[in-house]
This record gives structure tokens, sequence and C-alpha cells, in this order.
């Protein structure tokens, strides 16, 4: 094999498949698809640190799923080529509904294994807010998790917000660590300052991802804050109940010390002027902080709170008192919940929320019901009601709430049902809109009807150098998570912009998103590959400890539930994308952007060596395999390597070598129920078998055979030797496999009399038989050859031609063309070696004269010849049919189907098929 | 017994080459189906059947490539629509529609060859000698004329 891989003039094209084959004998081209490795050959070294490092563990196809590999893998130390490659099933489905494209399936692997530090750079890779999403993120990747369709998605939140708070409570250790977190990015930390400065305004996640990206590209970034703090929403508008501020405060100064200058208490109204102050360009991330408010009457009493603005007070420490007021908040949503929750903890005795239908999470619904906040849906607002100088209440009527049609909500209100619901302080949480009165006035910020600021595709407002992104681009809120997506997107625009062709590029995702099939959960599951617990979910301080305070309600999981948790993944994507083995490997050999390559080959000969597949003893349940220490010779062959899965020795599944080993020929063939053939290697492989059983273990051999077919050059002798040895030999059919008193019992028709008919033994080899290999029916479509009846490849004649096919070039070597062993196999495949020479030595070849020939004068230019030709090798020129000689096969449809029999083909002409008829017929 | 008088056209790849198959494993056949080859079934024009029954043929036969084996990729789809329309065309001027049939038989179905040409044969026993006009009336072929002049690609 490695003077294969060393020759100059062999090229090993891996992980490569024929898509189509075109032209003929001696001129072939060879369309060839190859999946990428995503490590550089020439590079790696085999040093197999990737693979100790690699979170995910799947099965390992190789060792014939006897123990398991990693992600990022090699088939055996002795294969050619030696370097190693990674499996991609695609992009998991989780990460590719994360708006910010999270390597959910890493570091939830990562928590798996304990490796908290390398699952926090793996979530801050593309997030700088992992506290934030791990606590009150949509979270679309549990959503499209899976796991959904078997019983409930990972719990990634909580999963997410346990690395969090570790690294949080880890701070000082995780500050003196490698930063892991830029590997697979176009970032550096330290990076060539490009002498371009750019102004961001907002520094809410939009804005502070922005801001990250961007002086690790090397710019100079300055932030301008119009609060007195910094986090926009994150830190003004979710209240500490549901995230505390210190994590946020920290993963903020991690931003500022890498170089971003946040400037507090600073409010942009001059955009052009930044421009003239020097500024290359500004990023516009100012969120929509204005709550909405109906004007409906007595709405501008003062006692109408906003939302927006009461949790930004509460939450920027200002000492509100709500006892003795009775709050009615208006609103469906997050932000009314929050809202409500934060009044209670400020001392209301009485919370109603008043909405046409609440939308939020369940568990936020329910902590609210906990927290004794009353949820009033199918109410429609009519007015605040005001005596004196004091709110009353709000007066509102029941409705009906259906769906949304052409984007407004079908809302029937019922008449005779006004009440008024009793409070004296209203808070308003209709959700919110952009401010728009800092841009300038001359309009050269042009807004976007309804809402937002116009931008195109590239983040670009109709001011040139000025970007948008987060919230205030659509003018409406969105999630955390989305804002930090529109943040990293604003980033790459800016640097296109600053940059021009050196600018980053957009990041390419895998093609194909590896959702996994119920089926295939169950035999993970089943395998014990997966966990198959229920989803943990964490526990919450109760209502009575946590209504007078803002301590965090939620709780983190404990260290055995994240790893329970964790357990339960999927790995639905098999590699990650952690960066774990680009970060391991000191040669730089890894190479994720890696894509599938498409080339065509010239060619003037094929030669077909694809091989066997082994005949899957589950379709015959009859002998056993299932039970455990029944094995097919194959995976007997695996224990037996010293690469192998055992490290060479011969072990039952308790780990102990077995005392009697039973060996049964002829499974799946000589069958009428699987295959009729005889599968021509197994006997002799069983002797071997037997022989290498007495060599590894102190054992009794059992062997039952129907015939011994040993016909090869000393292959008698061996099988003589092999029964001298003391192997126990018994002619006979075996017709089951069973478990009986704790051995395994092997029973057979004896075909000698006063021979036994069973055995007992405790270890059981099946000598399963051969098949034609998987895809071979496409293989043989491909390049147009036929298959026999047993499924192998149908070579020219059984006698004269078995390396021909009937296709003239395509050659036949090996066990694709039946069954045979290693020295028959080396003999045929000199066979079609030397065959094809013969033919590319030739120089020319002849090609068979049996081509379309077109009567011009009879021609009138249909066109019906053009449309049968398989090959596409008639065309109507100046009127009448032309025959391309090169790609005409001679198959002689365009004769048939032309009308006025103008077409014909030479040697089969109409006048030569009626000479046969009359004389078949006469 | 009547002994029809039986067109087989079969494909060079795969029905012809089950025809052999049937042969070498020895399986039988009726000696009175006579074989005409021809590169595809695609061929076979509805012109030259009929040209079998105008020279005294009581049944045809044609066998390709299974679709999606065909060895010339599609001819065999071509020949998959034009035998049913020629037979409902038979059937209109007064022959019976079973004396034309279409099946597919693969290089390794020497099995197969041998049950449908006995079926056909069979099939064609039983509805006689068949009763159409012979030479002199059907299709007027041209003769291939090779002082005209023969557009070839060089």
């Amino acid at each position: 094999m490695v003077s294969v891989g060393r020759h100059e003039n062999i090229t090993l094209l891996t992980g490569s498949n024929v898509e189509s084959v075109s032209g003929y004998v001696g001129n072939y081209q060879v369309k060839v698809r190859s999946t990428p490795r995503y490590v550089i050959e020439d590079l790696c070294t085999g040093c197999e640190q990737c693979a100790s490092v690699c979170p995910i563990e799947v099965e390992n196809q190789f060792e014939l799923g006897l123990s398991t590999r990693k992600a990022v893998y090699r088939n055996s130390p002795q294969a050619t080529p030696s370097a190693f490659a990674i499996e991609k099933e695609g992009v998991a489905p989780c990460r590719d509904a994360c708006p910010a494209g999270q390597r959910v399936m890493g570091y939830v692997a990562l928590v798996k294994r304990k490796r908290y530090a390398d699952a926090y750079w793996t979530i801050r890779r593309d997030n700088p807010f992992p506290s934030v999403c791990g606590r009150v993120c949509n979270h679309k990747c549990e959503d499209a998790c899976s796991r959904n369709a078997y019983d409930a998605p990972v719990n990634i939140v909580a999963l997410k917000r346990y690395v969090a708070d570790w690294a949080y409570a880890n701070r000082d250790e995780v500050a003196n660590m490698t930063d892991k977190s830029l590997l697979g990015t176009p970032f550096k930390k330290e990076p060539t300052p490009t002498g371009k400065h750019v102004a961001v305004i907002g520094s809410g996640p939009a804005g502070l991802t922005a801001a990250l990206d961007l002086v690790r590209l090397g710019h100079a970034v300055t932030v301008f804050e119009s609060y007195s703090v910094a986090g926009g929403m994150m830190r003004v508008g979710i209240p500490p109940h549901r995230l505390p501020y210190d994590q946020l405060d920290w993963e903020i100064q991690l931003i500022e010390d890498e170089g971003v200058d946040i400037k507090l208490n600073t409010r942009i109204s001059n955009i052009p002027g930044l421009l003239d102050d020097g500024y290359d360009s500004i990023l516009i991330a100012t969120g929509v902080h204005d709550a909405i408010k109906l004007p409906i009457r007595n709405s501008n009493h003062p006692d109408n709170w906003l939302s927006v603005d009461f949790l930004k007070r509460a939450l920027l420490g200002e000492a509100l008192d709500l006892s003795g007021r009775n709050v009615i908040v208006l609103g469906a949503g997050d932000v009314a919940l929050d809202v409500a929750r934060t009044a209670v903890r400020l001392g209301t005795p009485d919370v109603k929320i008043l909405c046409r239908g609440m939308r939020a999470s369940d568990h936020e619904i329910e902590a609210a019901i906990e927290e004794g906040i009353e949820i009033v849906s199918g109410r429609v607002f009519k007015s605040v009601v005001v005596e004196g100088d004091r709110i009353q209440g709000v007066e509102c009527v029941e409705a009906e709430v259906g769906g949304i049609v052409e984007g407004r909500r079908i809302v029937e209100e019922l008449p005779g049902t006004e009440h008024v619901v009793e409070g004296d302080l209203v808070i308003w949480a209709l959700g919110q809109k952009g401010d728009y009165t800092f841009l300038p006035r001359d309009g050269s910020i042009n807004t976007k009807y309804p809402t937002g600021i116009q931008a195109d595709e590239e983040l670009k407002t109709t001011l040139e150098g000025v970007f948008v992104a987060g919230d205030i681009r659509n003018g409406w809120t969105s999630f955390v998570v989305d804002a930090i997506a529109d943040g990293h997107h604003a980033a790459r625009t800016i640097d296109r912009f600053l940059r021009g062709d050196e600018g980053i590029e957009e990041p390419k995702k895998h093609p194909r998103v590896a959702v996994m099939e119920t089926t295939r959960i169950e035999e993970k599951i089943a395998k014990g590959l997966t966990s198959s617990k229920d989803r943990n979910e964490p526990i919450s301080i109760p209502p009575m400890g946590r209504v007078n305070n803002f301590n965090e309600v939620v709780q983190c999981f404990s260290e055995e539930q994240a790893i329970a948790e964790a357990e339960r993944c999927l790995e639905c994507g098999v590699c990650a994308e952690c960066m774990e083995c680009v970060a391991a490997c000191e040669k730089g050999a890894i190479s994720h952007e890696m894509e599938e390559r498409v080339e065509e080959y010239k060619v003037g000969a094929v030669i077909l060596a694809t091989g066997f597949k082994d005949f899957d003893a589950g379709e015959a349940p009859e002998y056993g395999y299932g039970l455990p220490d029944v094995l097919t010779a194959l995976e007997f062959e695996r224990l037996l390597n010293p690469s192998g899965p055992t490290a060479g020795k011969v072990l039952k599944r308790n780990g102990e070598p077995p005392k009697r080993v039973g060996i049964v020929h002829c499974v799946g063939s000589r069958n009428e129920k699987f295959h009729n053939y005889c599968s021509r290697a197994c006997c002799m492989y069983s002797l071997k078998l037997a022989q290498l059983v007495r060599d590894y273990v102190d054992a009794e051999v059992f062997e039952i055979y129907r015939d011994m077919r040993a016909f090869g050059k000393g292959y008698e002798e061996f099988y003589n030797r092999v029964a001298d040895s003391g192997v126990n030999f018994y002619g006979g059919n075996v017709r089951s496999v069973r478990k009986q008193n704790g051995h395994l019992s092997i029973h057979w028709d004896e075909n000698y009399f006063d021979q036994p008919d069973q055995v007992d033994v405790d270890m059981v080899i099946l000598a399963t038989g051969f098949e034609a290999a998987e895809g071979s029916k496409n293989v043989a479509r491909t390049f147009g050859i036929s298959r026999s009846s047993d499924g192998f490849y149908l070579e020219k004649h059984p006698k004269l031609g078995p390396v021909e096919t009937a296709t003239n070039g395509i050659y036949l070597a090996g066990a694709c063309q039946s069954p045979k062993d290693i020295p028959d196999s080396v003999a045929q495949a000199g066979g079609a070696a030397a065959i094809a020479l013969a033919l590319l030595d030739q120089g020319e070849v002849a090609l068979d004269p049996t081509l379309a020939a077109v009567e011009v004068g009879l021609c009138a230019g249909c066109g019906q010849c053009v449309v049968a030709c398989p090959y596409g090798a008639i065309s109507i020129e100046e009127g009448v049919a032309r025959v391309n000689e090169y790609r005409c096969k001679g198959c002689g449809t365009c004769a048939a189907a032309c009308p006025n029999k103008a077409m014909t083909l030479v040697h089969y002409e109409d006048q030569q098929l009626i000479a046969e008829l009359i004389g078949a017929l006469s | 017994m009547f002994e029809p008088k039986i067109i087989a056209f079969l494909c060079t790849w795969c029905s012809y080459t089950g025809a052999d198959l049937a042969g070498t494993s020895r399986k039988s056949s009726p000696w009175n189906i006579r074989a005409i080859r021809t590169p595809c079934s695609g061929r076979v024009s509805p012109e030259i059947i009929i040209k079998a029954f105008d020279e005294g043929a009581d049944g045809v036969i044609v066998l390709g490539c299974h679709i999606g084996e065909c060895h010339y990729d599609s001819g065999n789809h071509r020949t998959a629509k034009r035998i049913p329309v020629l037979k409902s065309l038979m059937e209109l001027v007064g022959l019976e529609p079973e004396r034309i049939r279409l099946d597919w038989v693969s290089a390794s179905e020497g099995d197969k060859f041998s049950k449908v040409v006995t079926e056909f044969n069979e099939t064609i026993q039983a509805l006689g000698p068949a009763k159409w006009l012979t030479k002199g009336v059907g299709v007027d072929v041209p003769v291939l004329d090779e002082t005209k002049v023969l557009q070839r690609e060089g």
C-alpha cells in the first residue's frame, strides 16, 4: 500500500466517487467528486494529537462497531495515506438555527468531558455574552434539536449558562489561560493596526460585538453610549433576577481590555460631524428604547409609566418604592413579565397584566404566576380611568383573539363586556420603537417604512461610511442573539468597506444540515452511545424566597446535572468545529475550510476493483448473531489485529479468553434464502482462523463444514495440517446457534453416522460469505456495464473474458466480479492491468463503424432524431440533420424515429433488416 | 400442431446476451423463434414490425434492456413508447394486439428469456396464423442510394 501511495505515476484520490463517465474506449472523461479530508495530507504527520483532544466520539466503522473513534480519525496506523481525516456529517441543526452560528455540539461535548475552559472558548468564539444568552435567549437551537423528535431537546441554554457561570467563578484562572477562541476565525489578539478608526453608537449587544470584532481586525474603535452604563438592553432592560449584572459587566470589561474604548454618558446627534472629526466609518447600533403607548383617553396622566423607563430607573439603582401602589401592566411578552416581576420586588401589593394574549416562554409565565402576578388575557384596553388626580383603573373590553392575517392580528371585541380593572399605576409594555431624532436633519440617512433605518445587504445606510445593526435596523425588538449576529455581520461589512479586497469574507457553511432521524436516534441509544435519560431542568428559588429581592431566581445546574444533560446530545453533525484539533496540531495541518472538489479526468481505460461486502449475519438470526460472543469472521479478524479493539487479544465480551470456539461455515452462502453461490474464500479463511485461535488462546476448536473447498496450491496440504493439529472437524449443515444452559450451542444436520450433531462452545465465529459491494448498482450504471443476477459485475465471457466487460475499455479486477481470495484477486488484477496497458499502448483504437447516417435529400429537418438521440449527437444545421460521429454510439434510435426514413444506422439499415426478416420467415 | 413463425427483435447488449445465456444454461426455448439482432431495441421501428407481419410473421416480440439499464442510456425509453402505440394501431386494422409483445430481459436473465418466449409462443399458437395482408401492401421503404449526397461528419 505504501508503495502505491508513494509511486510518482499513481495519484490516490481518497473520499472520492465517480459521478459520471462520458466518451468511449481510449477517450473517457471521468468526473470525480471528492469529499474533503479537512486535513492537509502533506503536512499531517499522523501524531494523533488531534484525536486525543477531539470531544466527539462515534462508532468506529473500520472496527465494525466493536469500538469507538473520534470525529478526527485515521482508520488504522497502517493506513495509506497516513494522514488523518475529519468526518463532517453536515452542520448540526442547533448551529444552523443559531443566528450567531454558535458551535453548540462542540461546547456541549466539551462539558460532557468536564473541559469547561475549552467549552468557554468555543462559546466565546462566536458570542461575547455567554452569561446573557445562557439565560434569556429564545433558543432556536433547542427548537431545532434533533432530539425533539425522540423525547425533549437538550437543555442548551442551561448548559451554556453553566459554562458562563464557571468561567466567571474561575475568571482569574481563565485570564491566565491561552485564549483559544480566535482559532478558526479571521481575528487576531494583536493584529497589525490598520490606521482606521470606527465610531460605534450604542453599547448594546450589536454595537459591542461589532466593536470587538473590529479591534481584532486591527481597527481602532470608540463606542459612544448615552446611558451611564454600557450593555444596552442587556444591562438596563433585563432585571437582575433574570440576569445578574456582575457577570455581564465582567464580559464587557473583557471587551474593553482588548482595546475597545467606551465613552459613557455621551449622546451622539451629529453623525456627519463624527465623519468630519476623522472617523472612517460609523455604526449605528442604538437599539429601540422607546416604549409604545396607545393614545387612549388619559394615557398621558403622569402615572402612566413606560416599560423601558421603569426598568431603566429600577436597574440603574434608583430607589423606587411601589408599596401601596396597585400596578396594571398593559401588554404581553417577556418585557411585560419583567416589568411585573420587577414591580413585585419593588413592593407593590398587587400586579395585574392585561393583554390580548400572553406570548412568552412557559416557564417565565409560570414563574410570574407563582409570584402572585395575575395575567388577564383576551382584553382590549379602551381608556385609563381617572378620578380627581389619581388613576382608578383601566377600562377594557373582553375580546376574542385569533390568528394573524396579512400582518394584523384578528381581534373581535365582545360587546357589553366593558369593565374596569382597578389600579393606580399603569405601566405600558406594548413593545418598543426606535428613536430617529438623532439622525441628521437633512435626511441624508434615510429611514424605512414603517420602521427602521434603510440599509442594503452590506448594512450600509444611505450616507457613505455609515452602517446600521441591531434592533434599530428594522425598528423592532429581537433577541440578544440576533443583535450579536447583526454585530458580527456589521464588523465584516465595515471591514470590507475599510480594506476593500483585503477585507474578510462572509463565512461559508457546510451545505448540508445534519438532522438525525428517529431510527438512528433509537439505534444510538440502544447501543449506549447516547444517554436515554429525560431532560434536566434547572431548579428555581421558591416564590416565598424571591419576591422581595432581586436574587437570581433560576439556579445553575450542578456539575452532575450538567454532565447528565450534555450526555443527551446526539452529536448530529459529528465534527462540531470546536477547533480543539486546530489548537493541538503543531503542524497546522487541519483546514476546516476545505471544500468538496469536482474534477474531470481524461483516461483511456478504467479498471473497476470495488471489492465486496460482507454478508450481514443479522439477516440470518438462526445463526445467533446478536448474542454475546457470536462474531462474524471479519469481526474476529479485528480482534486478532494488534491495532484492533482488544489490542490483539482474543477475548469474550466478559473480558476472559474463550475455552471452546466453534466455527460455522457457509453463513449466507449456498443457501436459497440468501445467496445460492459459494463464496469461495470462506473454507480457507475458516481453516486459517482455526489455526490462529489455537495459536492465540489455549482453546478447543470445533469446525462444522458442509464441504471443504481447498482447491488451490497448497490448500489441501494446509487443511491436513490444521486437521492434524487437533482442530475438531464435523461434517454437517449448521441449522442454528442458540443460547442453552449458559453456553452457545451449535446444532447441525449430521453428514456422517455416529458423529455428534451438536456442540457447546463459549464463542462462535460465523464464516460469512461475500456479497456485491454497497453501491455497486450505481457504479455499474455510471460506467454502463451490466451485473449478473448475483449482483457482481458481468464479465464479457465467463471463460474467455474474465477481466473485460461488454463495454470496451472498462475492466474488472478482484471480488467485484465474483467472490475470490487474495491470490486470485492479484492474478486477475494483473490480467486487467495487462489488457488495459495493451489498449493504451496501441495509440489508436478501432471504433465500431456502426454509426448513424443521414440521407440529406430525404431529410425534412423535423428534428425527431435530435430528440430521440440519448447522446445529443445530432443537430439540425442548415435545415437538415447532422450526426457527430464522435458522440454517436450506434444505437439506431434516431433511425427508428425518422418519419421519412432519411436517417439510418449503417450495417443495420432497414433494407438489411428486411432481408433478414424475409430469410427468417421463408 | 400449428408452429407459428415468430420474430424476436433482440438488443445486442441485454436480451441477445440473455438469449445466449439461456442457451448455454441449457434452458429450453421454442425453436421456431427467429432472432433478429439490433444494437438497441430503440432501433426497432414500427414500420419494421409491420414489415415482419407483411413477410409472414405470426407474432413479433421485442425484448430490450430493463428501463434504466439501457446500454445506450434511453433507447429503450423510445421503444417503450412506440410499441404500445403500434399495438393500438394494429388493433384498429384488425390484427390482435397480443401478436406484438414488448418485454425486458437483461443479459443475466437466461431464465426469463426462456420463459417469456415460451409463453409468447403458446399465446400465438392459441391465436393461430395471422390473418394479415401479405406482400404488396405495407410500407414502402426507400433504398439507400450511395450516389446521392450522404451527410457524414469527418
